[in-house]
């Protein structure tokens, strides 16, 4: 029981794929858009650190529900 | 960490609330007001000043105008006076003029008539004499000693006349 | 104590005392003394900034304008003309939140049974198991405060829209979408808290993991700078930044 725990645990982080790929869209596009007009770059930076840490919230998603698949208690 | 608690939950809202509370009575209703009534001094300040400023504007504006007024006036009173001037010293030298026009006349009048007046009574006083001369010669004419002393009174009478 | 046992052990909050009010049993878990510790820390500045507010501002008071004035033209920003309402709740919410989280940049102060032990004051003997520890890293803290967002939204929604025309709202632009949009008050709270949470607790574990790997030395302070103290400001941040916009939506 335990081992399936911890391997459902496991797959649940991987929900941490999509964040990585997501912020790495925005971050590029950030960086293009900062070469097209370096002159807004002060804007640029503060959406794409707000929009990372929005993107981030599915691989805080996927943690949650790994913490609630170790810690929580089962059936008690 | 992932269980509920609803004792613990319960106090998490009561310390929001509360510092949500006491943070609203002493830092943003006092901070806010504090700007908001600064905004409305300057704001009002600054109205004043434009206010001022207009005010300022308009009173040059009539100071000028009650200048360059004045400045007519006084030119129009110094024109007016000059004409005035310019005419009295006109009708002063033309009544000079007539005045020494109408001497003139009638000292010309009367030495002509001075003249004729004298003219006729050297004629008249001629005409007595020679009429006087005439009578002697009448009365004394035997002695042309006398005669000629005669006629020398006479013409010692005429000359003297 | 193995690294699994330990991790769980600090994850945990604990019960520090209990009062008995009543005879009723009241457990105070360090969540709430940490808590406590921040409210004082927040009361406290805001009334050293405040402490003779002048018309002219000078020093200390530039200060706090400057983070109201940013507030407000934050608010603003998502809410338009309604902003003046909201200002306090959304300063509150944000000035707890980012000392909250950044707290745990004194976790290095050691546990109450540490101290006991390192200076043998009585006290702490009775406080053991009491560490600062970011407040939320506890789930019960985040959901509540979630909550709280949540209620402020369906409030500002009925007193700017009418309960009437709030409830219509669920019904535009398609009645089709009313399951939909009752499903947002559900999913909103929940990834409000769960964000939150979960940023907090996995920087609080790779911090913990930092700690033990380093003993403590040096390098913790160079990450804690990344984890705890921009992590916490821009979840604090992103926290009321959702709220407003949530609110946005509601009072349109």
């Amino acid at each position: 029981m335990n081992g399936w725990i911890a391997l459902s645990a496991a797959i649940a982080v991987f929900t941490g794929i999509g964040a990585g790929v997501g912020i790495g869209v925005a971050t590029s596009k950030a960086a293009e858009a900062v070469s097209r007009q370096p002159e807004a770059s002060g804007k640029i930076t503060t959406i794409t650190v707000i929009g990372a840490a929005l993107a981030e919230a599915t691989a805080i998603y996927g943690f949650v529900v790994a913490l609630i698949l170790l810690f929580a208690k089962w059936g008690t | 960490m992932l269980e509920f608690h609803n004792i613990k939950f319960l106090m998490v809202a009561l310390n929001l609330l509360i510092l949500y509370f006491i943070l609203r009575k002493i830092l943003f209703k006092r901070v806010i007001n504090v700007m908001e009534t600064r905004t409305k001094t300057i704001k009002d300040s600054m109205e004043s000043a434009e206010r001022s400023k207009a005010e300022a504007a308009q009173l040059k504006k009539s100071y000028e105008d009650q200048i360059r007024g004045a400045k007519d006036e006084a030119d129009r009173i110094i024109n007016e006076a000059r004409a005035r001037g310019q005419k009295e010293y006109e009708a002063i030298l033309a009544a000079a003029k007539e005045d020494a026009e109408k001497v003139l006349v009638k000292a010309r009048d009367e030495i002509a008539r001075e003249k004729a007046q004298m003219i006729k009574d050297i004629k008249g006083q001629v005409a007595g004499l020679a009429l006087a001369a005439a009578s002697k010669v009448l009365e004394a004419n035997m002695d042309t000693e006398s005669n000629k002393a005669l006629v020398d009174k006479f013409i010692d009478e005429a000359g003297a006349a | 104590m193995d690294l699994g046992k330990y991790l769980s052990h600090v994850m945990e909050s604990h019960v520090v005392f209990s009062l008995n009010i009543f005879g009723v049993e009241i457990p105070i878990f360090d969540t709430i003394i940490v808590m406590w510790i921040v409210m004082a820390i927040v009361i406290g500045l805001a009334l050293y900034f405040t402490r003779n507010l002048k018309q002219v501002p000078e020093g200390r008071q530039n200060l706090i304008e400057l983070y109201i004035e940013f507030v407000t033209n934050f608010t603003k920003s998502t809410l338009g003309h309604h902003a003046k309402y909201f200002v306090p709740y959304f300063g509150t919410v944000l000035l707890f939140l980012a000392i909250a989280n950044a707290v745990s940049i004194f976790s290095i102060i050691p546990s109450g049974e540490q101290l006991y032990h390192l200076t043998g004051i009585k006290f702490f003997e009775h406080i053991p198991e009491f560490e600062i520890r970011p407040p939320t890293k506890d789930i019960n803290v985040t959901v509540c405060m979630a909550i709280m967002s949540i209620i402020l939204v369906i409030g500002a929604g009925i007193r700017f829209k009418t309960f009437k025309g709030f409830l219509k709202s669920f019904l535009e632009p398609v009645p089709i979408i009313l399951p939909f949009k009752i499903l947002d008050y559900f999913i909103r709270p929940l990834s409000l808290s769960l964000r939150l949470f979960g940023n907090i607790l996995g920087a609080f574990i790779v911090m913990e993991l930092i700690y033990l790997a380093s003993n403590g030395f040096v390098i913790p302070a160079v990450f804690s700078l990344y984890f705890d103290l921009f992590d916490g400001l821009l979840q604090a941040y992103i926290f009321v930044f959702l709220t407003s916009i949530y609110v946005a939506e509601a009072i349109e």
